[in-house]
């Protein structure tokens, strides 16, 4: 390529449009590359590998021939391959240091596997009340973790169909808010990304038609109940939908016939 | 544009060239940092829509390629300034600026589309965080260029740009070839490898 650049030490155009060329083609080929797996699964290891090759080629063509970095003082090459160096290392870094901490990432299980039934009775009367509704009904307690473990205290519930049942839900954290959220079954984590919308409504879709009943969201040290009528017979689920809580704060809501 | 004469530098290299590679070269930090929040939190949401669920290889190649063949095209009206053709360096410069305006375009269908159809938004989850910050910064500085294409320009019309003072149409260049070359990079961590990888 040296030998088609100008005296002053530039490309000519015709060496600008053979580097065009080649990064159109190196373009299509990557995008061809990528329906590779579709017809030889075999070769999906070597696709990332490819992918990070070809485009460092394509990085290397425009910043030599078309930043001229290969005919420019090499001053500007250290500047710029400096601090591109250094943004190697800090994506290298930081991942690492990620990685590591992830690789710590433990969840905890509820730390007691109670089992609330419907049955049970206890003193409602404390606590940051959400709801006006009349507790003639046992009333079912529950809890988040102690510590700020996205997990609640029981990961079952039960009632009978039909019944009037009160749940009084405490806030155990720390740190972190919590609300305690009666979905239909396998929707909790439909629920909790639709409430992602709705900051300012407790994190709960006020719309969803998933959403059986809700105690509020609610800080440390709170709080709150509903009182509702079980639903028909069957398999339901409760969940904390504050973002990031739903994974491993849920649990299974029996409603017996 | 007024450059005036060339100065002395105990370098040798004018102070504007040098700027604006220190300045590459902290952009290089800056992309590099966005580029690495969104592969340590990749595949980290606790909830879709995935990189595999909304992003469109075929659409986004069309992109990549418009913005390299802009690079193309700037070196072109970067030759043309050199030689003194002011005709053809006006062609080429505005040929640049329609294919940046391109990608722009690209880039708001694009996220158009996730917010509407693809139900993703910066608050939808860490994908979409960190998706449209590192590719948002980027359209951003697509603008800017883009806009600086278009005052070169119209600064040739008035006899402000000779072969002599190029060195303002050379640091444009160099700003438009690096937003490329990060979405060289772009295309590839986010795009590529974030679907293929799902």
């Amino acid at each position: 390529m040296q030998s088609s650049a100008h005296a002053s030490g530039h490309p000519t155009p015709a060496t600008y449009a053979k580097i065009a060329s080649i990064l159109a083609v190196i373009t299509a080929i990557e995008f061809g590359i990528f329906y590779v797996p579709d017809y030889a699964p075999g070769l999906k290891s070597v696709i990332v590998p490819a992918f990070i090759l070809l485009s460092a080629v394509k990085f290397a063509l425009v910043g030599m021939f078309y930043m001229h970095l290969k005919f420019d003082s090499r001053l500007f090459s250290g500047f710029f391959v400096g601090g591109l160096l250094l943004a190697t290392t800090v994506i290298i870094a930081l991942m690492a240091l990620f990685a590591i901490v992830s690789g710590e990432r433990i969840i905890v299980a509820a730390p007691d596997d109670t089992t609330v039934d419907a049955d049970t009775t206890t003193d409602t009367t404390t606590g940051a009340d959400t709801t006006d509704t009349p507790m003639a009904a046992p009333t079912h307690e529950i809890g988040s973790a102690s510590s700020d473990e996205f997990v609640f205290t029981a990961d079952t519930m039960t009632a009978a169909a039909g019944s009037e049942v009160t749940v009084k839900f405490t806030n155990n954290a720390v740190t972190q808010q919590h609300n305690w959220v009666l979905v239909q079954d396998g929707t909790k984590d439909d629920v909790a990304t639709g409430g992602l919308a709705f900051s300012t409504d407790n994190w709960v879709n006020p719309d969803d038609p998933n959403v059986i009943a809700s105690v509020n969201l609610i800080s440390p040290g709170e709080s709150a109940q509903i009182t509702f009528t079980a639903p028909e017979a069957g398999t339901y689920q409760f969940v904390c939908t504050y973002p990031g809580h739903n994974p491993t704060m849920h649990g299974t809501f029996e409603v017996t016939p | 544009m007024e450059h005036g004469p060339e100065h002395e530098t105990t370098t040798g290299i004018d102070h504007r060239k040098m700027l604006i590679w220190v300045f590459l070269g902290s952009e290089c930090m800056f992309f590099g940092s966005l580029i690495a929040t969104y592969l340590i939190y990749y595949g980290e949401s606790v909830s879709g829509p995935t990189p595999a669920d909304v992003l469109d290889i075929p659409t986004t190649t069309v992109s990549t390629f418009v913005l390299l063949m802009s690079s193309f095209s700037m070196v072109m009206a970067y030759s043309n300034i050199r030689k003194g053709n002011v005709r053809n360096f006006r062609v080429w410069i505005m040929c640049t600026a329609i294919l940046g305006a391109t990608f722009l375009g690209f880039q708001f269908f694009e996220f158009r589309e996730f917010a509407i159809h693809g139900h993703l938004t910066p608050r939808t989850n860490l994908f979409g965080s960190t998706f449209f910050t590192l590719t948002g910064f980027h359209g951003a500085h697509v603008t800017v260029g883009v806009v600086w294409l278009i005052s070169l320009f119209g600064y040739s019309f008035k006899g402000d740009l000779t072969p002599q003072e190029g060195l303002s149409v050379d640091i444009a260049a160099l700003y438009w070839h690096f937003v490329d070359i990060v979405w060289i990079v772009i295309f590839t961590a986010v795009y590529l490898i974030g679907v293929f990888g799902k």
